[in-house]
């Protein structure tokens, strides 16, 4: 159900990125959304086998709409991931998104 | 915790060798991806213009009120500016029939939607590709044929129009007000940079910018924008100066390629 529902948020968010944030760009610039929430779901879940999954997917996603070549955007959200990951088992969690 | 094991490195085997294999077909993986999500494209796209409409209209209510006295204004000395060329129109007309000559074609344009923009550049998708006539290298105008990109790629359901705006789009223009031709130079994040003017003319704020025929990439006379604000600190020979799109695409729901120029 977890992954289920991690995967269509990371996808989701590709495709608010693409079509629906761009009408909103503050300052001429839109945030992007894709490292943010690769990001939120690695602090949220201690799951290394989920975040990945759903990171890759996200970016396989996001490469299809970039002119960049493929595996650009799957490299950096999986580099947040690893590292995200890292950084949580090696420093500590954030209290905030420990789960009750 | 042992991070990387030999599953670990198997599956970054199995993801390096679909990487190689997802670039060696990636015109056609993106392709056939395209032509799936354009309806949610299109979806999202039409609801994200409706939505941010309706928040400038909340938030933007104190600028209306203003900026629709300054139009009004502006529309009194356009209509004019409109009687004035009526009759130059019905002058010229008469004329080429007197001189028997051929009169001037107007653009043939193709209406498509913007359905999205690419994440780190300024790349939108258009909703229109090889089977609507679309081809790699037309101008994309906006309904009052201001000048926006071209068309970088097109395939059989859809197409990507590079913007002016896009980072290193380099294009030549004019402004007529001062009767000189410059360099334009996309910033990213629809931000524009007037470069190579002439220090000894006077650039001023409003100053108008036209597409120039110079490097053969645009129609000459398309608008693009207004110089909006000189940046400080210039040196040399040259000024630059900020330009801003008099037109907003990324909260437009049509825009034009062009097929045929005249």
């Amino acid at each position: 159900m977890m992954r289920t529902f991690l995967f269509f948020l990371m996808v989701g968010s590709v495709f608010l990125q693409v079509s629906f944030f761009p009408a909103f760009a503050f300052m001429r610039s839109i945030p992007a959304l894709l490292p943010l929430m690769v990001l939120l779901v690695v602090l949220h879940t201690n799951r290394f086998s989920t975040t990945f999954a759903a990171a890759a997917l996200a970016g396989f996603f996001a490469d299809a709409f970039s002119s960049h070549f493929f595996g650009f955007w799957m490299i950096i959200a999986v580099c947040i991931v690893v590292l995200g990951h890292w950084f949580l088992t090696s420093y500590g969690r954030l209290p905030i998104f420990r789960k009750a | 915790m042992r991070m990387f094991g030999t599953k670990q490195i198997a599956a970054t085997a199995i993801f390096v060798l679909l990487l190689i294999l997802l670039n060696m077909a990636a015109p056609g993986v993106r392709s056939v991806f395209f032509a799936f999500t354009l309806p949610l494209q299109r979806t999202l796209w039409q609801e994200g213009s409706d939505v941010s409409r309706f928040f400038y209209g909340v938030f933007g209510s104190k600028g209306l009120v203003e900026e629709n006295e300054k139009l009004k204004s502006a529309v009194a000395s356009l209509l004019h500016d409109v009687y004035d060329l009526e009759r130059v129109r019905l002058e010229n007309t008469e004329l080429l029939k007197a001189f028997s000559l051929r009169k001037e074609q107007s653009l043939r344009l193709l209406p498509v939607m913007p359905v999205g923009k690419e994440l780190s550049r300024d790349v939108l998708f258009l909703d229109q590709g090889q089977a609507a006539g679309v081809r790699s290298g037309m101008i994309v105008v906006t309904a009052s044929q201001e000048a926006v990109g071209l068309i970088t790629e097109a395939t059989s359901h859809g197409s990507k129009v590079r913007l002016i705006s896009d980072k290193d789009f380099v294009t030549d223009v004019s402004l007529q007000d001062l009767g000189i031709t410059a360099v334009l130079r996309g910033e990213g994040n629809f931000r524009l940079l007037l470069d190579l003017v002439p220090r000894d003319k006077t650039l001023e704020p409003g100053d108008l910018v036209f597409t120039s025929n110079l490097g053969n990439v645009f129609s000459p006379g398309l608008l693009i924008g207004k110089v909006v604000t000189k940046e400080r600190g210039d040196e040399g020979s040259f000024q630059k100066a900020s330009v801003a799109p008099l037109s907003d695409v990324s909260k437009t729901s049509v825009l034009f390629v062009v097929l045929t120029l005249p």
